[in-house]
């Protein structure tokens, strides 16, 4: 099944088959025998487990062709909720031992439709969009001698991953786990770990709460006593840090402040956030494949990219033809016939019937 | 584009040059029809969801389960000759679905809001000769902006028919039922040379220059990868029934290309369909462009299955009133488009499809003939 599975995959995307199929993929036909033998990247859910009323883990099995991962890359997960494609990147939080199953923990941030729709809408068997994987984020080989884990919240998979990956390959050389949490019960992944600090001779496991007079590291901030106390020569160590931007900065400074900038990785989550200005108040409008920035005018995002000296494609001027639809990278949009506003990531909307509400980022 | 007129803006405010068809209405009328229009748009685009997005997906297994049924059928012509018909048939039938209800509404931009690239219309490319990224060009700026005006709207006949007595005669309409014959029967590869403008380049009036070469370069190469899908490897692969098979799929190529010849010609050139001057575009409002569009189309009666088999093309009033709404909610649409014609007392061009061929037939005889001619004859221009 696998062989079978793995030629489909290639007759998939193969240009000599689709001789017979012009204009279109051979895997546009072959999905209807197996949405997996697509020429997209796919994965089969296996099972969605919440962990908490904002997480949930989604375990899938990849279609044939799936190269595996290594600890701390990320991958991208393609959604459908009401018929809308919604697509977000996730870190792989499994062992990269594990090459036939993919675990994602995702958590929702506010005003996110996909993971609650991965939540409350997706069943074992389903089909869902998985990227191969990317990113630069990576556990070291050979395996650094000590490990330095500080993360928060949802930082904690990629630590997680490289946690597992070690835990496969029976590591038994030091690391340190620091866990950062609102309160003891918003800590995650707690039972696993306690586990493994029983399996794995060289780890040790420690929870920070911010919220919470729960013990002697309560209350406590990411600074050099910390480091000193819970994870001595961690300058000499490889260290990851993931988690909310101010923990990154603060981590960042540290790490220089002990010359050690270039033995800490760093992943970097952007949620989504979406300001809207005070009435009347402009923000400015980035063209991100030009590099240019100007402020934001009023006019049609068209007619002000057109301003900036750029020449975008471009048609009936009025909405209906889509000749210069791009993709907005971020912020706010308004349509102006019907006063719609766009929030989404990534979004495909219409340059010569949109204005910004704030900044707004455009693929142009 | 330089040759182009002003596009229409956003003035809300009427412009003095008025359509006869619509010269009975005041500014402030012609202004509330443009809001109804605008809010009726709103509307329906509020509902866009799953169930667009399962609808047009089912459409396109319909057409994947036609297709593969018809070349199978086509092959089966060793066994007997009526399995070599029922393939062309459903053949031409996945052909004119792929054609209409998938591809013509999808390079719209009427499944973009499901963020697939499936169904995205700046990606998508579709069964026929023409490569998409040009007949984006003339269909859905040319044409959709500028329906109906004369000189600026080369849908107009297709630079070969004439469809109006405000057009020259030329020599060549004296042959206009060979031409419509010639066209209808090779529609596909005359929409691929479309975006060419052969007749210009043919008298001199556009140069051949780099652009227009990379331009006859693309069309060349869809419209070769798209005959040697269909008259050669198709065929090859089969070999013991070469002849069949090419015949077979040239067959379904051409009922394909009478089929949706017929549908357009229905909705743009029923003889009362309005032409407009190159004049009205000049600070024509949006409510202004609207009308436009009403008046310079035209609508065929039907069931819903008429509905898929025409692409919804025979709601061709509202598809280019709101020519991104997607295709299964124009039937809803052209019940208060309907509404509001009535209330306004605008002309709401409809019919079933025998009277709107017969008239397009009849249309293109007629001018066919010199104006003084038709005249002589006691026919109306």
């Amino acid at each position: 099944m696998t062989r079978l599975g793995t030629l489909a995959r290639r007759a998939a995307r193969s240009s000599v088959l689709a001789t017979f199929t012009t204009p279109y993929s051979v895997g546009r036909w072959l999905e209807l025998l197996n949405p997996l033998w697509s020429d997209e990247d796919r994965a089969r859910v296996v099972n969605v487990e919440p962990e908490s009323a904002d997480v949930v883990t989604v375990t899938l099995r990849p279609a044939p062709g799936w190269p595996g991962h290594e600890a701390g890359q990320h991958t991208v997960l393609r959604g459908e909720v009401d018929g809308r494609r919604i697509a977000r990147a996730f870190t792989l939080a499994g062992s990269e031992h594990d090459r036939d199953t993919v675990t994602l923990t995702c958590k929702a941030y506010e005003g996110a439709v996909l993971v609650p729709w991965l939540r409350d809408q997706l069943r074992p068997g389903d089909v869902v969009g998985l990227d191969h994987p990317t990113g630069d984020v990576r556990l070291p080989s050979p395996r650094p001698a000590h490990l330095v884990c500080v993360v928060g919240g949802s930082g904690i998979t990629p630590a997680m991953a490289m946690l597992r990956t070690l835990r496969d390959e029976r590591h038994t050389g030091r690391i340190t786990f620091v866990q950062f949490a609102r309160t003891r019960t918003a800590a995650l992944f707690t039972s696993e770990l306690a586990a493994a600090e029983l399996a794995m001779p060289g780890l040790r496991v420690h929870t920070v709460t911010t919220r919470e007079d729960d013990g002697p590291l309560s209350g406590r901030r990411l600074d050099v006593g910390l480091l000193d106390e819970l994870a001595p020569g961690w300058r000499d160590a490889t260290s990851l840090v993931c988690g909310p931007v101010r923990m990154l900065e603060a981590a960042e400074a540290l790490w220089a402040g002990a010359g050690a900038r270039e033995r800490l990785l760093i992943e970097r989550f952007r949620p989504p956030s979406i300001v809207v200005p005070p009435d009347g108040e402009r923000g400015a409008i980035t063209f991100a494949g030009s590099g240019t920035t100007v402020a934001d005018d009023g006019r049609s995002l068209l007619e002000q990219a057109e301003a900036a000296g750029l020449s975008p494609a471009s048609g009936c001027r009025m909405g209906i033809c889509h000749t210069c639809d791009r993709p907005k990278l971020a912020g706010l949009t308004r349509d102006v016939r019907d006063g719609a506003l766009d929030a989404g990531e990534r979004s495909r909307i219409q340059p010569c019937v949109s204005v910004a509400v704030g900044d707004v980022e455009l693929d142009l | 584009m330089s040759t182009l007129p002003a596009a229409p803006d956003e003035a809300t405010a009427p412009s003095a040059a008025r359509h006869p068809a619509y010269a009975h209405l005041s500014d402030t009328q012609i202004v509330a029809i443009g809001e109804e229009l605008d809010a009726l748009r709103a509307r329906i685009f509020a509902q866009r969801g799953e169930q667009d997005a399962r609808y047009i997906r089912r459409v396109l297994r319909l057409q994947q389960v036609l297709e593969v049924a018809g070349r199978i059928g086509i092959v089966l012509f060793f066994v007997h000759w009526t399995a070599w018909v029922l393939g062309i048939l459903l053949l031409a039938g996945a052909k004119v679905l792929d054609n209409m209800e998938l591809g013509h509404n999808i390079m719209h931009g009427q499944y973009d809001f499901m963020n697939d690239p499936r169904f995205d219309s700046s990606s998508y490319e579709w069964d026929h000769a023409s490569a998409s990224e040009q007949w984006r060009h003339t269909h859905n700026v040319l044409h959709h902006t500028y329906t109906n005006v004369l000189g600026v709207d080369r849908d107009i006949g297709y630079g070969l028919l004439r469809v109006t007595s405000e057009q020259f005669h030329r020599p060549k309409h004296w042959f206009q039922p060979l031409n419509v014959a010639v066209l209808a029967l090779g529609f596909e590869w005359a929409i691929a040379i479309h975006d060419l403008e052969m007749n210009r380049l043919l008298s001199g009036r556009r140069a051949f220059d780099e652009k227009v070469q990379d331009m006859a370069r693309v069309a060349a190469r869809k419209a070769g990868r798209q005959a040697l899908k269909d008259f050669v490897v198709f065929p090859l692969l089969f070999f013991p029934v070469l002849v069949p098979v090419l015949l077979g799929n040239l067959v379904a190529n051409l009922l394909r290309n009478v089929w949706t010849w017929a549908v357009i010609f229905c909705g743009h050139f029923p003889g009362e369909v309005q032409m407009f001057d190159e004049e009205v575009v000049d600070g024509e409002s949006r409510a202004e462009w609207y009308l436009r569009q009403m008046l310079g189309s035209a609508n065929i009666t039907g069931s819903r299955t008429f509905d898929l088999w025409t692409g919804n093309l025979n709601h061709q009033v509202e598809h280019h009133l709101f020519p991104d709404m997607p295709s299964m909610r124009l039937r809803d649409a052209a019940v208060e488009v309907r509404d509001l014609c009535e209330r306004y007392d605008l002309q709401y061009n409809t019919g079933r499809f025998s009277r709107q061929l017969g008239n397009v037939v009849g249309r293109l005889l007629k001018f066919s003939l010199p104006n003084p001619l038709i005249q002589r004859l006691g026919m109306q221009l």
